[in-house]
């Protein structure tokens, strides 16, 4: 390493001695003092450089930082509650789309949905029918045909009806008694699997409905013996 | 265990006040720099769970306050980086020292290119070495090694030139 080289390497950078640079200035007084200036100069940049610190810095990052968390947090927060009110608003929607279901939806899920007691082969008594129709203040004062299934079921938000089936010309009619669905008129119900009718009644409706070929007037006549029968409790 | 704002409140006393002067040097003004300095532990407060070592803490905060600086000032870095290897000394505008001025070495440093500067602070104030800055600065340590002799002759050639003589203010 020559002293060209020294000289570089030490303007370059005056505290990093190598053994081979160091091996040099242990020769060469003219560089080795070359690297005492240079170390000077060195520590008159470093003073030069220490610009003053302003007043609060620290405190003012720590400041902007609690601030921006601050702000995060409220906007998580309302992010939330935006978010839990979307939810609401869909539960009460979707809650609302229920209520304004139609009766015949009504009817129709139920039976979808209870599909098993058309297979029932029992010979239901009246005691034991109107045991099931005390649930709803009701009773049937005589027979209305034979029963094969009579249970309590829940219609729509949980109000109580009752679940009768009956026999019918060509299967089971299922007879479905709802004091709390008030309808105006008679009106007639139909799907590609079931036929029938839902009545109005002094506190609700009963639906009647039979299989898709089940002959009107057997419905008309299940309509005619209910209605007759029917008598409520209290 | 330290929590997560202690950790951030433990970096800000330990290097808040050498990324200022790093920051000041880059960008030659103190409101600038204090903005970079704030916007540096901002981004660095988002991503500290990335600050798996402490130390390595001092080169990640010097390396988010660069991309910061950087971030806005792209294109001035490609100016200046396309006049790298031109006479450092014609680079200078010596209409910066026509005030007066007693302060000649501060004003040197002002007045060198970027990328003399950076290097050159990064060694002296930060106390890196070559390796470490080229490391920083993404270029070969040959690269640094010329920048930083070629900043420090420049200064020197400042420093004797009258520029930095203080001048008379006129009748």
């Amino acid at each position: 390493m020559n002293c060209i080289d020294v000289r570089r390497r030490i303007v370059a950078d005056p505290e990093a001695i190598t053994s081979s640079l160091e091996e040099h200035l242990g020769q060469c007084a003219a560089c080795s003092n070359a690297l005492e200036q240079e170390r000077v100069f060195n520590a008159r940049l470093h003073d030069a450089m220490l610009a003053p610190i302003p007043d609060g810095l620290h405190s003012r990052i720590l400041l902007r930082q609690s601030t921006n968390e601050r702000m995060r947090r409220r906007r998580f927060i309302q992010w939330t509650a935006s978010a839990a009110s979307i939810a609401v608003l869909a539960i009460t929607l979707h809650f609302s789309l229920m209520l304004t279901k139609s009766v015949e939806t009504v009817v129709l899920t139920h039976i979808q949905s209870e599909l098993n007691h058309l297979a029932e082969r029992n010979d239901i008594n009246l005691d034991a029918v109107n045991h099931v129709l005390q649930s709803i203040d009701q009773r049937l004062t005589e027979s209305v045909g034979t029963v094969s299934y009579a249970g309590r079921c829940k219609i729509r938000h949980n109000q109580p009806g009752a679940h009768l089936v009956l026999a019918g010309n060509k299967g089971p009619v299922t007879v479905l008694l709802m004091p709390g669905e008030k309808i105006q008129h008679r009106r007639n119900i139909q799907s590609s699997d079931f036929d029938g009718v839902i009545v109005p009644t002094q506190d609700g409706s009963i639906a009647i409905v039979g299989g898709m070929g089940e002959p009107r007037d057997t419905i008309n006549n299940i309509e005619h013996l209910l209605l007759n029968a029917l008598y409520k409790q209290s | 265990m330290a929590s997560r704002q202690d950790q951030f409140n433990a970096l800000v006393q330990a290097y808040g006040a050498e990324l200022y002067r790093i920051a000041y040097w880059l960008c030659k003004e103190s409101a600038r720099a204090e903005d970079l300095v704030q916007e540096t532990f901002m981004r660095a407060w988002k991503s500290l769970d990335s600050l798996s070592d402490d130390r390595k803490a001092r080169s990640w905060l010097i390396t988010i306050l660069r991309r910061e600086f950087y971030r806005d000032y792209a294109q001035q870095k490609k100016r200046l980086e396309l006049i790298d290897n031109d006479n450092v000394e014609q680079l200078i505008d010596p209409v910066q020292f026509s005030t007066s001025d007693s302060i000649g070495l501060k004003r040197a440093l002002l007045a060198l290119p970027e990328n003399y500067r950076e290097p050159l602070v990064l060694q002296v104030l930060g106390g890196y070495s070559c390796e470490e800055i080229a490391s920083l600065l993404e270029i070969k340590p040959g690269a640094v090694m010329t920048r930083l002799f070629r900043a420090r002759q420049a200064i020197r050639k400042l420093l004797s030139d009258d520029v930095f003589q203080p001048k008379s203010m006129g009748k």
